[in-house]
């Protein structure tokens, strides 16, 4: 947050009575910070793929083009900032999961008894696809009750029908 | 290709001084509209075939689409609600499972944008009054007359006269190409971090392949929308 923060401290000329402000500095670095957010967020987006159900919309409305007011750019800016941040967050989480869950499938293929019936998908490791690894018995209702559990991974996404 | 002349449009000094890069570019070409050709439809067959969700996703990391988000976020819109021409055209791809054609010049004016991400649109030489340029509309401008009433600083594509088109590409109707046009005005808009490069490959693209035809010999075929 730091560096979208910062702002030109060119210090200008003392301020005659009457005048206007020179909006010009500010502007100009809100337009560099909206477009650091806005890679910052292009970034997150395709660092993203394939999962699902994370928000990159931007909290603020849409309006036809026009040259916005200091107050606007600021208030848009804020809005990219929080979703970038937001965004960020959702994908360390997501990460972590996902971790544990690449874990859990080495356990599962060196101790499938200690995992029976666990399902791992690839949504659930970051992965496009539809692989998955399922812990079964084998040879079904025998291995059950003898305790021969193994991992069965599937052979991916179905056909269309 | 790039035989054509590549004119600079004007941009408003408000505009200027507040997007630094932002500009219009264009050029004239003799043709007609009418019928797509076989070969821009095979063009847009492959382009389509080249559009996934996974390189729509990694297009917003390219520098040109990039660009235009960004653009479109400094000028208060939200880019993923009231989406660039090119994020536009890439979605109704992934939506349709293709790019149904519209007819020339919406076709050439599609793989042009979408082969350089640069946005494009196609007005009708004749009714342009001076060159084509960018700034922000005045209270009850309205786009092509009856039609769309223009906000009061909505900024819009214009001629010396009028409203030309809305930035995403909606052409005036009293500026569009119809069956009596023989001159049509390609025109690209150019944003920060867009290299001329692209912006001239992108008139390039659709003047060529409007011109490609030689559709002024013969009869007008109709259109096909």
């Amino acid at each position: 947050m730091i560096d979208v923060l910062e702002r030109s401290s060119a210090v200008g000329q003392p301020l005659q009575p009457g005048a206007a402000p020179d909006e010009r500095p500010a502007r100009r670095a809100l337009h560099g910070q909206i477009e650091r957010l806005e890679r910052d967020l292009a970034r997150l987006f395709a660092a993203s793929w394939p999962r699902n159900g994370l928000e990159f919309g931007v909290d603020h409305p849409s309006g036809r083009p026009r040259i916005r007011d200091l107050g606007e750019l600021e208030r848009i800016r804020d809005a990219l900032a929080e979703r970038v941040e937001d965004a960020r967050r959702d994908l360390r989480e997501r990460h972590a999961g996902e971790d544990a869950n690449r874990r859990l499938i080495e356990d599962m293929l060196s101790h499938p008894e200690d995992h029976r019936w666990v399902r791992v998908g690839n949504s659930d490791i970051g992965e496009p696809g539809c692989h998955h690894w399922h812990v079964v018995p084998r040879w079904g209702p025998i291995g059950m009750f003898a305790n021969w559990w193994r991992v069965k991974i599937s052979s991916g996404c179905p056909l269309a029908t | 290709m790039g035989e054509h002349a590549i004119s600079s449009g004007w941009v408003a000094p408000e505009l200027a001084a507040e997007f630094p890069g932002l500009g219009i570019y264009w050029l004239t070409v003799a043709a007609r509209a009418g019928r797509t050709p076989k070969p821009v439809r095979e063009r847009m067959r492959t382009l389509a075939g080249r559009i996934t969700g996974a390189t729509v996703v990694q297009s917003r990391q390219d520098t040109v689409p990039w660009s235009y988000r960004v653009l479109w976020r400094r000028l208060g819109v939200d880019p993923d609600t009231d989406r660039t021409p090119v994020e536009e055209l890439m979605v109704q791809r992934l939506e349709h499972g293709g790019l149904p054609s519209r007819g020339m010049p919406a076709d050439a004016a599609i793989v042009a944008t979408l082969e350089t991400g640069v946005p494009v649109f196609v007005a009708d030489a004749a009714k342009l009054s001076g060159s084509p340029g960018l700034r922000p509309a005045s209270t009850g401008e309205t786009l092509g007359g009856t039609e769309g009433m223009l906000r009061a600083g909505e900024v819009v594509y214009a001629d010396e006269r009028a409203p030309l088109a809305r930035l995403d590409g909606q052409v005036a109707a009293d500026h569009g190409v119809d069956d009596h046009t023989t001159a049509m005005a390609v025109c690209a808009l150019a944003a920060a971090a867009v290299s001329r490069i692209e912006i001239d490959e992108a008139l390039w693209i659709a003047a060529d392949m409007l011109e490609a035809d030689g559709r002024l010999e013969g009869p007008n075929p109709g259109r096909t929308q």
